[in-house]
């Protein structure tokens, strides 16, 4: 900080083209606003299917949902980058992946027909297609922070995890990652799972500035002191978790 | 048995609206016609339609309203006998209610046309009770997901319907290619445009994950990634598939040539070899769109409806509900416009901004109605108004979801001026406004219904 360098970061983006409903580009666009107020310049570059990924460039991903016919088309490109994403996350490179791409992240997704589309086993999960869409708005609390999380949720698959991973947050209202056992979302490593679009990012600040601290953090640097105002945020925050559908 | 029955549905959804209307209980385009549905579920199978009627149907995302009322218009300036239901009113319950209304005491109606705009997710419903003989598709884009599930839902339920009845002739967007290949083996016809502008890339090739929010780019037959040659409105244009060749079909009916101004559309539609001139008093792509899927639908349905006709409904249409309408407060000039989804509201953002002394109020609700999810709002190019210089009011029961919104698309938080209270935030825009601008309000669709309750908008419904 003192040579007053720009600090940047550098952001893979994947599959915006395919994997783009549920505004998940608020979450780039939130990732973005809070580090440019704290002078810090994030880099975004976009990776489509067929591109590669320069591995060692990249201090966070991000991968979003999408529906199937396109999850589909992802699956098949996503295997063919796995030894980079992988090696990527070994390095602690921080990850955000959303709904179809936190299933991909996975061991497979199994449709009801038993077939399965393969994910790449970056993270010891694995997900069941159900019969009940997964619909409405959540409120959850991180586990290791006790900081409450808001978003919503649509999805049908149901997904569980082995011993290596440990949830992202309880659940306070809504399904999470299958109704069943009350957690939402993953965390390994620097990985983030979540089920949670809203978008997720930009009425969540605190686990926004989480990714930004980690990823400078990889680097040896340090969060930029600099009190944000979050007027807006905080109420939208606050107003999400008075809301009981 | 089964008569009576219908009778007695009938005659009870005939009441309902009777006593709805007079004692002013509210909107009479719907309930009467779920009680019918309720006492008899096979309701609508059982009206006796005239024998040469033709019952049309319009569905798709975006435009049902709009192209709806155009085709209606048209065939009523043409002297038909013609009925349609109200905007929004597009469930089977609107649709029976329409029926009732309609029908003598016997269940018999005795129009040339019946227009009925249908909810994608209806469709297959509807076909099972009565035998339609024309459907108009207008585009398939993500809208309420968290009520319908995803966009390959939605065009599996389409089909659904479709493919009850190998006899209706379908009017189809050949720009959509989702549309235009839909699986089935009924008659088609295609529309489409072959205009100048096209958005590809107009961007900038730096920040291509803020480009317009886009649905479908692949293949129907091979489902590698389209190519597209040019791009009207999100998706729609002109297409090949570099892998199996697949490309845009033949068009029956398309524009050539556009122009417009701050308050009209002027086009040229070519037709087997011939073209015509047009205009109609709107703005916007997607109008385009909705007079060229109307225009194609009158002259499959209706051959003997002549350009003259048509030309005549365009200028004595009346901008539906909420899709354009100009209402004034305190002397000063307002429109609204309604927004619903990521590629609908874009469209209207890119139109509005280029009117001179354009304000702006946007009013998000969360209603069932609305879609309970608001996400979609990070998909809608609100980055469109970063370099509008007055402040944005915005309201309604998500306002702060979508002054955020605003927020993350460089808008300064001292533009943005938030009150969740719609006729106070409405007050406030109008009161902020000098004689020169004009007030652009935006609205989903309860907030548009709040509008009308309070007498805002156009109080259509009960018409």
């Amino acid at each position: 900080m003192q040579n007053k360098k720009q600090l940047t970061l550098e952001l893979a983006y994947l599959y915006p083209r395919l994997l783009n409903i549920y505004g998940d580009r608020g979450n780039i666009l939130a990732l973005r606003y809070r580090c440019n107020a704290r002078g810090i310049n994030l880099n975004v570059t976009t990776i489509e299917i067929g591109e590669n990924i320069q591995g060692d460039k990249f201090d966070i991903y991000f991968i979003g949902g999408g529906q199937d016919q396109q999850q589909q088309l992802v699956a098949g490109d996503l295997l063919q980058k796995k030894s980079v994403i992988i090696s990527a996350i070994d390095s602690d490179a921080v990850f955000l992946a959303i709904c179809g791409g936190y299933q991909l992240l996975g061991k497979y997704y199994r449709t009801k027909d038993g077939n399965e589309l393969k994910g790449i086993e970056a993270v010891d999960i694995y997900t069941l297609a159900g019969e009940k869409r997964m619909i409405g708005n959540v409120i959850c609390k991180l586990l290791d922070s006790g900081e409450r999380i808001v978003g919503f949720e649509n999805h049908s698959g149901k997904t569980y995890f082995g011993s290596g991973v440990k949830p992202l947050a309880k659940v306070i209202q809504g399904s999470g990652n299958n109704g069943e056992d009350g957690y939402e979302g993953i965390r390994h490593k620097n990985v983030f799972g979540t089920y949670l679009h809203g978008s997720l990012l930009p009425k969540n600040p605190y686990l926004t500035d989480e990714i930004i601290l980690l990823a400078l953090e990889r680097k040896g640097l340090r969060l930029p002191e600099l009190i944000i105002d979050d007027a807006i945020e905080n109420i939208a925050h606050k107003k999400a978790e008075k809301i009981s559908y | 048995m089964e008569k009576f029955v219908f009778l007695l549905s009938l005659w009870s959804a005939k009441i309902l609206s009777l006593l709805i209307r007079i004692f002013k209980l509210g909107q009479a385009s719907n309930f009467p016609g779920k009680i019918a549905l309720s006492l008899q579920k096979d309701f609508l199978k059982h009206f006796i339609l005239k024998e040469n009627c033709k019952v049309i149907v319009i569905t798709g995302t975006n435009g049902k309203s709009t192209t709806t009322r155009f085709l209606s218009n048209a065939l009523k300036t043409a002297s038909k006998k013609t009925i349609f239901n109200k905007s929004g009113a597009n469930l089977l319950s609107g649709i029976a209610t329409l029926f009732s209304t309609c029908a003598n005491v016997f269940g018999t109606i005795s129009h040339e046309y019946i227009i009925l705009e249908t909810d994608e997710a209806t469709l297959p419903l509807l076909t099972d009770q009565i035998k339609i003989n024309f459907i108009g598709i207008t585009n398939l884009f993500r809208d309420q997901l968290d009520r319908y599930g995803e966009l390959d839902t939605t065009i599996k339920l389409i089909e659904k319907g479709i493919n009850k009845d190998k006899d209706i002739v379908l009017i189809l967007n050949a720009d959509d290619p989702r549309i235009a290949y839909l699986n089935s083996p009924n008659k088609k016809y295609f529309y489409g445009l072959n205009i100048i502008d096209s958005h590809i890339d107009s961007n900038g090739s730096n920040n291509k994950w803020l480009a317009d929010p886009e649905e479908i780019t692949s293949c129907p037959k091979c489902n590698n990634i389209l190519k597209f040659e040019k791009k009207f409105l999100a998706h729609l244009g002109n297409y090949k598939c570099p892998t199996c060749k697949l490309a845009r079909p033949e068009l029956d009916f398309e524009i050539t040539n556009h122009k417009t101004d701050e308050q009209t559309l002027y086009f040229d539609l070519l037709t087997k070899k011939i073209k015509s001139g047009f205009f109609t008093h709107m703005i916007g792509v997607f109008n385009l769109y909705n007079a060229l899927c109307a225009i194609a639908c009158i002259k499959t349905v209706s051959p003997d409806t002549t350009n003259v006709h048509i030309q005549r409904s365009f200028q004595s249409y009346s901008t539906i509900f909420g899709r354009g309408e100009k209402i004034t407060l305190e002397n000063k000039t307002s429109w609204i416009y309604l927004i619903k989804n990521p590629t609908g509201a874009t469209e209207v953002l890119k139109t509005l901004t280029g009117i001179p002394n354009a304000r702006f109020m946007i009013a998000i609700n969360d209603n069932f109605a609305d879609g309970r999810d608001v996400s979609w709002l990070w998909d809608v190019r609100f980055d469109i108004l970063s370099s509008h210089k007055k402040e944005i009011f915005v309201s309604g029961k998500r306002a702060y979801d979508m002054a955020l919104r605003l927020k993350y698309a460089d808008i300064s938080q001292k533009q943005i001026k938030i009150n969740d209270n719609l006729i106070k935030s409405l007050k406030d825009a109008v009161k902020s406004m000098n004689e020169q601008e004009t007030l652009f309000i935006l609205p989903t669709y309860t907030a548009l219904l709040e509008l009308q309750k309070r007498g805002i908008a156009k109080s259509e419904f009960l018409t």
